[in-house]
């Protein structure tokens, strides 16, 4: 009994001495991307962020505050479902990217794509219903559900290359002789487990300051996700993997132009797209998909459109940065963080919301519901009925 | 499989436990791990098997005849079943593709028979030679056609056409057999030992069999020698907690080694050498050092793996690598670097030639030629050729001098003995860093210009002056100072085990500082893995 009870203090206290152990080596050695999450479980059936939430994230390149207002958006305090007269509302869907993780509001893709828009004569509010780890399928239930209480007049869909991969592990709908379905489920991973743990203000501590619980979420994540998916999903540099483990962002150690290992969308991802412009047409919105492009080195990235057919990322409406990004790419500065969970910095959200900015306003393809901008006039009397 | 795979892993847990519950039946654990091993091997490649089982096949047959005897009738037909069957299963695994193995090994083994029988008609010590000559035969015939076939055909044509002679050849892609240079030494030395008769053959081809194709050190040694390791197979193992804590520790100690530090370090080096003649000597300084750690962890770290699995399997396997870096002078490295093939090329190779018995020139020469064809071991390729001849000339250059005897005279605890075995060190590592150019330079030119600029930063002082600034140094410190710093205390305990020492130490303060270094390389493999897993260097040769 007494042998008993000595192994077991002896195990307890190997343990607990090993995570402090793990914590000081990680804190010294290889300093971790602490990216805590809020979200909570919504009434249409997937995630939301928590609204109310307040949160600091910390890179060992960057530090940033989200700040989730009482209506579960990254935005302004004080936002209002209704609309303020005179403006024209750009409402964002995506995941981490769109909702400018590593960056505080002010530097995100929302806020300069609202700066942008603004010194281009556009009066616009931008409306960010994107939340981490989205996919296709979650970002169209969503617009579903909210998007026409926000009346948008312009919708952004972002497409990165996670999409494919996170349409299927939602299972939220399928394709079915040719047409998308809902399969009536909800995809909230991990949400009753997350909400009872959030409630531990020991958890919440650990969460938001741990380096080894960060690393090893992260390891247990991705290796979730792996099964899930039934794929390899390949290393992501600045994030330490052993055993082939990989963090969530996909990304190749191949050129980009000789990758060609990722699958392609597939009918559901398309189906999930034109679902979703035919939603925002019935709510009379403009409909654009924005890629995030994968970052390889910081001169060199591929587009997220490579998965999708020749003729759908031909669209007018499907916008992609990366010629402006191989464009400014520089060894010495980041588009992408590196250290972190590879979301834009600063001066990648610059570039993208100059390129999306440019192309709503000064594309040759006629505009309808944001008639701003400097050849809004001239397009203006043309707009074509819906 | 590679060892450090999640497949290799689930592949040796399931081999342990099912291992061990046959503990009180040694020769059925012999036959799971001839299994397990051709399995390990044909993983790799199916195809390789019919090798492995050829060069088996014939040093079982010709150690029975180099004893003096003649290899039974019955013995040597079961061993001829055993390479068949196994000619069938690699067949069968994927028939459209390799339906070629079974008559192919149905051919080998009629061809083997026929070759047996007629030696075995000959009598008197000429028996005994010929089993000699068909063991050196095969085995070296092996590694001529699949691993040097395709560099002597290029080596000859661009010979002749330097003459200005245009000769056309058949161009074949050969592929290079895992572990090849490995089993055919192994296999080898056991023949050989027999002739000298320093032992006896075995008559039961398992035992055999499993000794030449031991998964943990299949791949890429140690070398092992059969009176060694072969008596280990013929008696029971028997299971220690400790001996298999102790050889879980060696692993992962070796897989440290390789995923932290040599892969790691791998991107250095390929930026070094990805353009010699234009990197600065900052970058290309960097860049050498890296490799001799890269080449270094790969390849020590690869044999501290094999000697752990090993050991939890109840064998003990040869050092292979006992800090090298140490070395003051060239005969010291080669008694500390890659042991198994030192030794191998001593007793087979530079002592048949004449060893130093006979007189100053034929001692040089030895040493060259040793040192050459040993640098032709590790590839087909002229810098691996360069490397070997540029060793053989320091080792000749040292024994002419007396540098050894000299210097090893002077007491190392002196003020004038640390100033010599310090200059010593600095001098035989700056040669060790020149070799290792060769090495891993992609052709000579390049690693002439890779040598040019080193020196030339070393010498202009210029390397001193941008080396701090540069990111890659940076990188280099993080991951090979841990590494410099348990060498130091490895070298100053005597031992290289120390963290074993210290966690079975009954000192509570030892035991702590063993769990620290525990999680230390537990920490390293979990979070400072490589990015991109590198290739063993060594499964090339």
């Amino acid at each position: 009994m007494k042998n008993i009870f000595k192994i077991s203090l002896l195990s307890i206290g190997l343990t607990v001495y090993g995570l402090i152990f793990i914590e000081v080596f990680l804190r010294l050695f290889a300093p971790q991307a602490i990216m805590p999450r809020h979200v909570v479980g919504s009434e249409y059936g997937v995630r939301m962020n928590e609204p109310g939430a307040i949160y600091r994230q910390k890179t060992a390149e960057t530090s940033a505050i989200i700040h989730i207002n009482s209506l579960g958006l990254r935005g302004p305090q004080g936002q209002n479902l209704e609309k303020p007269n005179g403006t024209k509302r750009i409402v964002l869907f995506g995941d981490s990217y769109f909702m400018g993780y590593e960056t505080d509001y002010a530097d995100s893709f929302a806020a300069r794509l609202g700066n942008e828009m603004r010194q281009r004569q556009c009066e616009v509010e931008i409306v960010n219903l994107a939340v981490s780890g989205f996919g296709t399928a979650e970002m169209l239930r969503t617009l579903e559900a909210r998007g026409p209480d926000f009346a948008p007049d312009v919708v952004l869909f972002q497409w990165h290359h996670t999409d494919p991969a996170d349409n299927k592990r939602a299972d939220l709908y399928r394709v079915k002789d040719g047409t998308l379905v809902s399969t009536g489920k909800n995809y909230l991973p991990a949400n009753d487990m997350r909400k009872r743990l959030q409630q531990q203000p020991a958890y919440r501590l650990i969460s938001e300051h741990s380096h080894a619980y960060a690393a090893l979420r992260e390891k247990t994540a991705t290796t979730i996700k792996n099964l899930m998916t039934g794929g390899a999903l390949v290393k992501r540099p600045g994030q330490v993997a052993s055993f082939g483990v990989a963090s969530d962002k996909m990304v190749s150690s191949a050129a980009p132009q000789d990758r060609d290992d990722r699958p392609p969308a597939t009918a559901l991802d398309l189906a999930l797209l034109d679902a979703a412009e035919q939603r925002s047409f019935e709510m009379e919105a403009d409909f654009y998909v924005v890629d995030i492009p994968s970052w390889h080195s910081r001169t060199q990235f591929s587009s997220g459109f490579r998965l999708l057919p020749d003729q759908r990322r031909a669209r007018e409406n499907y916008l992609s940065p990366i010629a402006r990004f191989r464009k400014e790419a520089d060894a010495t500065r980041k588009i992408y963080w590196e250290k972190g969970h590879m979301h834009l910095t600063p001066f990648g959200n610059q570039l993208l919301a100059e390129e999306i900015a440019s192309k709503l306003t000064d594309s040759p393809q006629e505009r309808t519901q944001l008639a701003c901008g400097p050849k809004s006039d001239a397009l203006a009397a043309n707009a074509p009925t819906r | 499989m590679l060892f450090n795979s999640p497949i290799f892993l689930a592949f040796f847990a399931v081999f342990f436990v099912v291992y061990w519950q046959m503990a009180k039946h040694w020769r059925a654990q012999n036959l799971l791990i001839l299994f397990g091993s051709w399995f390990f091997y044909g993983w790799w490649d199916e195809r390789f098997l019919i090798l492995i089982g050829l060069s088996t096949l014939v040093d079982f047959i010709s150690g029975l005849g180099a004893s003096g005897q003649r290899p039974p009738r019955k013995i040597v037909h079961k061993a001829l079943l055993w390479f068949c069957s196994l000619g069938a299963v690699a067949a069968f695994i994927s028939w459209q593709e390799n339906w070629f193995l079974l008559p192919t090994s149905l051919g080998l083994g009629a061809l083997v028979y026929f070759i047996s029988g007629n030696i075995d008609r000959l009598s008197g010590p000429v028996r005994r030679k010929a089993w000699l000559v068909f063991s050196l035969v095969t085995n070296l015939g092996l590694l001529g056609v699949f691993k040097y076939f395709g560099f002597f055909t290029a080596s000859f044509v661009e010979a002749f056409s330097s003459l200005g002679l245009q000769i056309n050849t058949p161009m074949i892609h050969i592929i290079l057999p895992v572990g090849i240079s490995f089993y055919t030494f192994q296999t080898l030395s056991y023949t050989i030992d027999i002739y000298r008769k320093e032992m006896q053959p075995t008559d039961r081809f398992i035992d055999f069999a499993a000794y030449v194709a031991f998964f943990p050190q299949l791949i890429a040694g140690p070398i092992e020698r059969a009176r060694r390791l072969l008596p280990q197979f013929q008696a029971p193992r028997q299971w220690q907690w400790r001996m298999v804590q102790s050889g879980a520790l060696l692993f992962l100690w070796g897989l440290y080694k390789k995923m932290v530090i040599a892969d790691n370090l791998a991107p250095i080096v390929d930026a070094a050498f990805a353009n010699p003649a234009s990197a600065d000597a900052a970058l290309m300084t960097i860049g050498i050092l890296a490799f001799a750690f890269q080449i270094y962890g790969d390849f020590s770290g690869y044999s501290d793996m094999a000697r752990g699995l090993a050991r939890m399997l109840g064998f003990e396997l040869m050092l292979n690598f006992r800090l090298p870096y140490f070395s003051r002078t060239p005969s010291e490295f080669w008694r500390r670097w890659h042991i198994s093939l030192s030794t191998w090329l001593r007793d087979y190779l530079y002592i048949p030639l004449g060893g130093n018995k006979g007189g100053a020139l034929l001692t040089y020469r030895n040493l060259m030629l040793t040192m050459l064809l040993g640098g032709l071991w590790h590839g087909a390729a002229w810098t691996f050729v360069f490397w070997g001849a540029f060793h053989g000339a320091i080792l000749a250059l040292y024994r002419v001098a007396k540098i050894d005897k000299h210097l090893f005279a002077v007491n190392l605890a002196s003020a004038k003995g640390i100033a010599l075995h310090g200059l010593a060190w600095l001098v035989m590592t700056y040669l060790t860093l020149i070799g290792w150019t060769f090495f891993r330079a992609e052709s000579i030119t390049d690693a002439f210009a890779a040598i040019s600029i080193f020196n030339h930063g070393l010498v202009s002082g210029e390397v001193f002056m941008t080396i701090g600034t540069l990111e890659q140094a940076g990188q280099f410190a993080f991951y090979v100072l841990p590494l410099v710093f348990v060498q130091i205390l490895q070298a100053n305990r005597q031992s290289l085990e120390i963290i074993w020492d210290d966690l079975s130490s009954p000192s509570p303060i030892a035991r702590f500082v063993g769990v620290n270094f525990l999680l230390f390389i537990l920490s390293s493999l979990l979070f400072l893995s490589a990015q991109s897993g590198q290739a063993f260097i060594y499964f090339d040769f």
